[in-house]
């Protein structure tokens, strides 16, 4: 289980870390900033007192929902930016349940989420089908459908059949039989059950890219198409399901968001999650349990936003500076890893599209 | 209602200027063989530095410059990622995506303290007019109307469509990125540089797509915006698929794209009884039909997204 290659992979991903939060750290001097507040107020935010600890708790949710919706897709080589649209839908079908059905929670919650998680589905499957039919590339048909979700959503909370007050964009309180139940009652920042659900939908993602046949045909599909489909295994088919386990996984970070977080939908609905999933995913290489360290190291990072603004006069920006240097460090991935190993094709590149 | 008008025809003309530039920016790199999903991100920055450039100088010129020259940067990044270290060019264009949200905002604090948008507006490009065209009876104030009243930008992006062309299909540069892009081991057999030329491909690319974004933030406004850029980068990238990888198709698919954005605009006046979120849809959608309609039938550069390496002969 811990082969050479996931132990480069790990220590390719700290050393994207490491020279992203260096980075990160000179933007914030030039901004004048010290080195020493910086790093007391992100500990200070993050871990270092019981507000941070549930604001990094409640951050990380929906990065390890958005990270999933990344790494599963990934791994058939398909790169879904349309996590964001895929969230939205979620949020979407979780508080038509929460708003219109009445009934025991035991029924409600389960039946908001499932909802939820269809909604996010559909709006991966369609990017996959059209991938699969007319060799679309999904990044440009996920990033549309972004746009397109963005615009829906924002007609049903303020001028569609959603909206809740006049003159403002949100939908009303959903229901209380579809709040989520609370696990830590942290004044302000409850910390709900959605931290849960997140965890077990990484163990199940891991479990069906290891241990089933569908997930050996998806990584099939992402090692070589080609082999794959001289095997006898339908890329077509592959590609959407991955793309419809992505799906379900943004649509359960708008699910969870909603009926754990804030218990209405509005125009302002946290989008740039699913970006930052972008960087989750990849961090984590790609892996279910590699996305829950990575969702909690952006999650401690934006938790610690505002004490960085007001103590250590950091603009909050240098976390996506720092999300964006991630990035190209990961993709810098193939030269790591040979610096490592010191020897050619070590390591596969990752998902070459 | 009056749809049909020389506002209407003015608008696309407006619209389609970023995206005319930016998917000859996509068309630089792809035909280089490096896909550049990272043009959203170097039109924002374009945006962002055209103003900087512009509030520090006055000079809304010196503004496109600072915008080319940050797009040139970024496109760089974006060639050292996926030439040199031949990183996946979708990840790379990603990571400029991100990071370009990220520094367009922070600087936005550094240099002008405020959040969403510059306050202060900055002198904005001249608009080119020409009534003495409009004494040509009948013609003549529709010309005027639809075709002038323009932005040097717009201009400046018809003649580099037309250069493009040529430098692409009649000189040597050009003969040589169509190899690079399409068979770079041939490429690299007849002597050809394949790196030097992919630099090449993809640094052009973020120099247009950071003139695109100079029209957007000193050309159409006076200021900058956070997110200005608003997806212009990845419609463009559909508008050059849809121009199959060629200039003028990349104009024209610019063009539609930017008739069905000035159209939504001007709808969302009238009192039809469809939500005006509908039709700021339109573009998107607009874009996934026509890629769904035609991607079959058009062809990309054979080593499109392909590192390369010289070892694997």
């Amino acid at each position: 289980m811990f082969g050479k290659g996931r132990f480069v992979g790990i220590i390719s991903s700290i050393i994207a870390v490491v020279v992203a939060i260096l980075v990160g750290m000179v933007f914030a001097l030039i901004s004048g900033g010290n080195i020493i507040d910086t790093f007391k107020a992100i500990y200070m935010g993050s871990f270092g007192t019981q507000m941070g600890l549930a604001s990094t708790i409640n951050n990380a949710v929906p990065l390890i929902f958005t990270g999933l919706a990344v790494a599963l897709p990934f791994r058939a080589g398909l790169f879904n930016i349309g996590g964001a649209g895929q969230m939205y839908m979620g949020a979407i079908g979780a508080v038509l349940i929460g708003l219109y059905v009445n009934l025991p929670s035991v029924i409600e919650i389960p039946l908001a989420v499932a909802l939820g998680a269809l909604f996010g589905m559909m709006w991966g499957i369609l990017p996959g089908y059209l991938k699969a039919k007319f060799g679309v590339h999904e990044v440009i048909n996920t990033i549309m459908m972004n746009y397109i979700s963005i615009y829906f959503v924002r007609y049903l909370v303020s001028n569609g059949p959603l909206n809740g007050v006049m003159g403002t964009a949100r939908t009303v309180v959903i229901h209380k039989s579809a709040f989520f139940p609370i696990l830590w009652n942290y004044p302000i920042k409850p910390v709900s059950i959605s931290i849960v659900v997140a965890v077990i939908l990484c163990a199940f993602y891991y479990w069906l890219l290891e241990s089933t046949k569908i997930g050996f045909e998806i990584k099939a599909v992402g090692y070589n198409p080609k082999a794959a489909e001289y095997s006898g295994i339908s890329v077509n088919k592959n590609i959407i399901t991955a793309m419809a386990l992505g799906g379900i996984a943004a649509g359960l970070a708008g699910a969870c968001f909603t009926l754990g977080e804030m218990h209405f939908v509005s125009n302002d609905f946290p989008v740039e999650m699913a970006f930052t999933g972008i960087a989750v995913s990849l961090l984590g290489r790609n892996n279910p349990y590699g996305v829950i360290p990575a969702a909690f190291l952006f999650a401690a990072l934006q938790a610690s936003n505002l004490q960085l603004q007001l103590f250590a006069h950091v603009p909050k920006d240098v976390v996506n500076i720092i999300q964006g240097v991630v990035i190209m460090f990961v993709a810098l991935d193939r030269l790591i890893t040979y610096l490592l190993t010191r020897r050619k094709g070590g390591a596969k590149g990752i998902g070459n599209t | 209602m009056e749809i049909l008008n020389t506002t209407l025809l003015n608008q696309t003309i407006v619209a389609a200027t970023p995206l005319i530039l930016a998917s000859l920016g996509g068309l630089y790199s792809e035909r280089t063989g490096v896909v550049n999903i990272g043009l959203e991100g170097m039109m924002l920055a374009g945006a962002f530095f055209a103003v900087w450039g512009d509030y520090i100088t006055g000079s809304p010129w010196v503004g496109v410059l600072f915008a080319v020259g940050i797009g040139m940067g970024l496109g760089l990044i974006h060639a050292v990622l996926t030439v040199t270290f031949k990183s996946d060019h979708i990840i790379s264009g990603t990571a400029i995506n991100i990071f370009s949200l990220g520094l367009t905002g922070y600087l936005l604090l550094v240099l002008f303290h405020t959040h969403g948008s510059t306050r202060e507006p900055v002198t904005q490009l001249p608009y080119i007019n020409f009534t003495a065209l409009e004494r040509i009876p009948v013609v003549g104030k529709f010309i005027n109307e639809v075709f002038f009243n323009h932005t040097p930008i717009a201009y400046i992006a018809l003649g580099l469509v037309i250069l493009t062309w040529f430098l692409i299909y009649k000189t040597p540069l050009g003969l040589h990125m169509r190899a690079v892009g399409e068979y770079p081991e041939a490429a690299d057999n007849m002597g050809i540089n394949v790196n030097r030329i992919k630099y090449f491909g993809v640094i052009m690319s973020g120099a247009l797509a950071g003139m695109a974004g100079a029209q957007l933030s000193i050309g159409v406004l006076t200021q900058f915006v956070q997110g200005m850029s608003s997806g212009r980068g990845f419609i463009a990238l559909a508008a050059m698929i849809f121009g199959k990888w060629k200039p003028f198709g990349a104009m024209w698919a610019s063009l539609l794209f930017g008739f069905g954005t000035a159209l939504a605009s001007n709808l969302q006046g009238t009192n039809v009884a469809i939500p005006n979120q509908f039709f700021l849809m339109v573009p998107f959608i607009l874009t996934m039909v026509v890629l769904a309609g035609i991607v079959g039938k058009s062809i990309p550069p054979a080593a499109d997204g392909k590192p390369y390496e010289k070892e694997n002969k």
